[in-house]
């Protein structure tokens, strides 16, 4: 199990990270989202054991991960920006790595590779950007990592190589109990993929929780009435997002289905539709809210 | 604390890498001594070659071994593998050092063997590898720090060349000044000497050089030894905290480092040491001070990217050149606070050196006083005359009006000293005419070259002029 706690991180006498904390069951994906800057690659860079946080632990399965080499060979992490150090194809790469990672399995990679139709002995120079980030992945994958960590997770990638990793990850998930961490600015990605989701704002982990918990305590709803709106009728209800357009609203709120319809069937709207919320949705919501309080 | 299985992929993969050196360093050092051995009764030209080689050796070795980057994505990519930075750092070096450093050192020894019949000795080779071996350590670890602590490579590279080379130019300059022109030369002799040879990163090569050529005579291999181990004990903690993976370490900067605020200061200092040594007239302290000045400025600019015009500093450094100077005008006044000798004729046992250049338009007068064992009380009378004179002179108007230099080397009962005087001819040559009235022996001709030859120190017919 992952443990983040109290997390403090100074870059520059600029603080990115602060009182951040965070909690991964074994065998789960997370996303991690937040606007840019937010500090999302700092946090992973700082799980990984890259760097050290200024205060503040961060556990795997209860040992720290920072120079403790025997617990950093179970994380992988694949960073945003492509990199790989000393080496010149991937055929390299894996050599390399395997210098490291006592479990990676150099036939998965090259099966992915295949797969991906990527030549392990092509330079990676002659590489674009998204397949040098497919050989990362790939790599990632076959160290079988216990803890997988990737930056902007499907970002360049085209919707086959997508999918291939997409499933050759879930699979890990389910078979080995891999844990992933992803961060990714296409949200739509994460929210079909990960078991749960943390928001990352202002510094600090603002919210986590699972995709399921979320969709069951957040309602979106359209609403229509043959009267104009006062939004004074919905103060009885929690509120993170409310649009209205003359005699029709758009609202997200929070709170259970069925005592939200029951509120509002009070107010006698002609037109009462509820949906699940999108992450997106779900996001900027939590964004708008954090900035109205502020 | 050495990942094995990295160091030893490492090795596999730049095998070609050392043999290509190896090659190459017996090439350039065995090889160029075997077929030009007379370079060697000049070796400066040569000895610097090899010095300025295995700088950039050390440094391309830092850059490509160590991963040196300031890619923020290399950095975060180094560090996320399962071994700590340390460790990391430590295997890389560890490969670099076999890779780039051992066919150096296997060249180095087969060139002293191959001058055991000319120069060296069993125990010069070994002297002069041990001083090379540690001087290696001491450099790697100043640039292995200077590199980790670095966010540009300009940055780097600037405080390398700065520090390597500023102390060299500063002091050889010092040296040269000193030599040239300052009397009580003897006394600083020695401090300079040692202040070249190991004031310096590069000094401590040269010692190296000296160890192997002059069968570590000057200075003694303790000495060196015990000056290496102060360099030691100072750069090994530097580089263990240096490659500790911590917060404060990753938050501390070259140029939060106390070694790199100094740079430009200390850079300034050395002018202005210079130009207390050397200035006489107040225009002369002037000029050093605005020289002073840009210097720390066009470092500052350099290193900062930006110039801050800082007044206090330039205040600091004004003060530091009236204290230097001070002390070095009341050293003169005062006749050097007892480094020097009264000397009457009845302290002079015999002269065993007696000698001077002085300028005769475009020509330096040459003469030399011969037998002076033999010489009268009257003579040395004279001599010793001449000697009070031109030092008092010197005190009250510094070099105005010398034309050349003296060398008088006294023999007393129970010591022996050394002066190097102005000559001024206004005092030199009525002294000569005196002594050439009483029948002394001097021999005098006309030299065309510049009296600069000081700067070589001779062993056996063998000069070596270093930086």
């Amino acid at each position: 199990m992952l443990r983040v706690e109290n997390c403090r991180k100074v870059y520059d006498e600029q603080t990115v990270l602060e009182h951040c904390s965070l909690e991964l069951a074994s065998g789960s994906i997370l996303g991690l989202i937040g606007i840019n800057g937010a500090g999302k690659s700092t946090l992973l860079h700082c799980i990984s054991g890259a760097i050290p946080v200024d205060e503040g632990t961060i556990t795997w399965k209860e040992q720290p991960v920072l120079d403790h080499p025997e617990v950093k060979q179970k994380i992988f992490l694949v960073q945003d920006e492509p990199v790989f150090a000393q080496t010149e194809n991937a055929r390299e790469l894996i050599e390399y790595l395997s210098l490291f990672y006592p479990a990676l399995e150099s036939e998965l990679f090259y099966d992915l590779l295949s797969q991906l139709k990527l030549n392990p002995k092509q330079p990676f120079s002659a590489f674009s950007k998204g397949m040098k980030r497919q050989v990362l992945m790939a790599a990632g994958l076959a160290a079988h990592p216990e803890l997988l960590l990737i930056d902007e997770v499907f970002d360049g990638l085209d919707p086959f190589a997508r999918r291939l990793l997409q499933g050759q990850l879930a699979a890990q998930t389910v078979e080995e109990g891999m844990s992933s961490i992803l961060t990714s600015h296409r949200l739509s990605d994460l929210e079909n993929f990960c078991d749960e989701y943390a928001l990352l704002d202002k510094k600090r982990i603002l919210h986590q929780n699972s995709m399921f918990q979320t969709q069951k305590e957040l309602v979106k709803v359209h609403l229509a009435f043959d009267h104009p709106i006062n939004p004074a009728m919905f103060q009885d209800l929690e509120l993170l997002k409310l649009e209205i357009h003359s005699r029709m609203a758009q609202a997200i709120l929070r709170g259970d289905h069925d005592e939200v319809e029951a509120k509002l069937r009070k107010q006698n709207p002609v037109i009462l539709e509820i949906f699940d919320c999108t992450l997106e949705e779900i996001f900027l919501a939590q964004l708008e809210k954090r900035e109205e309080l502020q | 604390m050495i990942h094995k299985k990295l160091l030893t992929a490492m090795l596999k993969k730049d095998f070609k890498l050392f043999l290509c050196l190896l090659l190459l360093d017996l090439l350039i050092m065995p090889f160029v001594y075997v077929n030009f051995p007379t370079m060697m009764d000049d070796a400066s030209l040569l000895f610097n070659f090899y010095f300025i080689y295995l700088l950039l050796l050390i440094i391309i070795l830092i850059r490509r071994q160590l991963g040196f980057t300031m890619k923020r994505e290399e950095k975060i990519h180094d560090y996320q593998l399962p071994l700590t930075k340390r460790s990391l750092i430590l295997t890389r070096l560890t490969a670099g050092i076999l890779v780039f450093l051992i066919p150096y050192l296997i060249a180095w020894l087969i060139m002293g063997i191959l001058m055991l019949d000319r120069h060296a000795t069993v125990i010069s080779i070994w002297n002069g590898t041990v001083q090379l071996m540690l001087a290696m350590m001491i450099y790697l670890c100043f640039c292995a720090w200077v590199f980790l602590r670095s966010r540009k490579s300009f940055q780097a590279m600037l405080t390398i060349a700065v520090w390597t080379l500023a102390p060299v130019f500063i002091v050889s300059a010092s040296v040269d000044i000193m030599r040239g022109t300052v009397t009580y030369r003897y006394q600083l002799r020695e401090f300079f000497t040692l202040l070249h040879d190991f004031g310096c990163l590069p000094g401590l090569f040269t010692l190296a050089a000296k160890g192997l050529i002059c069968d570590s005579t000057f200075p003694s291999l303790g000495s060196c030894l015990l000056v290496d181990g102060v360099y030691l004990a100072a750069a090994l903690p530097a580089v263990y905290q240096v490659t500790k993976n911590s917060a404060e370490n990753e938050h501390k900067t070259l140029k939060q480092s106390a070694l790199f605020k100094l740079m430009p200061l200390a850079s300034a200092a050395g002018v202005m040491i210079w130009g207390s040594l050397t200035a006489v007239r107040p225009q002369q302290c002037l000029l050093s001070v605005i020289l002073a000045a840009v210097l720390y400025l066009l470092i500052r600019f350099l290193s900062y990217s930006k110039i801050q015009f800082n007044k206090m500093m330039l205040l600091v450094l004004t003060v530091e050149f009236l204290v230097v100077q001070g002390i070095f005008w009341s050293w003169r006044v005062s006749g050097g606070w007892g480094m020097t000798h009264h000397t009457t004729v009845e302290d002079v046992y015999f002269i065993t050196y007696y000698d001077g250049l002085g300028k005769i338009g475009s020509y330096y007068k040459y003469f030399n006083v011969e037998n002076t064992v033999s010489l009268s009380k009257e003579d040395k009378e004279i001599l010793i005359q001449a000697q009070v004179e031109t030092d008092k002179r010197y005190r009250r108007q510094g070099l105005k009006d010398a034309v050349g230099m003296i060398q008088i080397i006294y023999r007393t009962h129970d010591d022996k000293y050394s002066y190097y005087l102005p000559y001024y001819a206004d005092i030199m040559e009525p002294a000569i005419e005196l002594l050439e009235e009483q029948d002394v022996p001097i021999s005098t001709y006309l030299r065309v070259d510049y009296p600069g030859w000081e700067n070589y120190f001779y062993l056996q017919g063998l000069s070596i002029k270093l930086f």
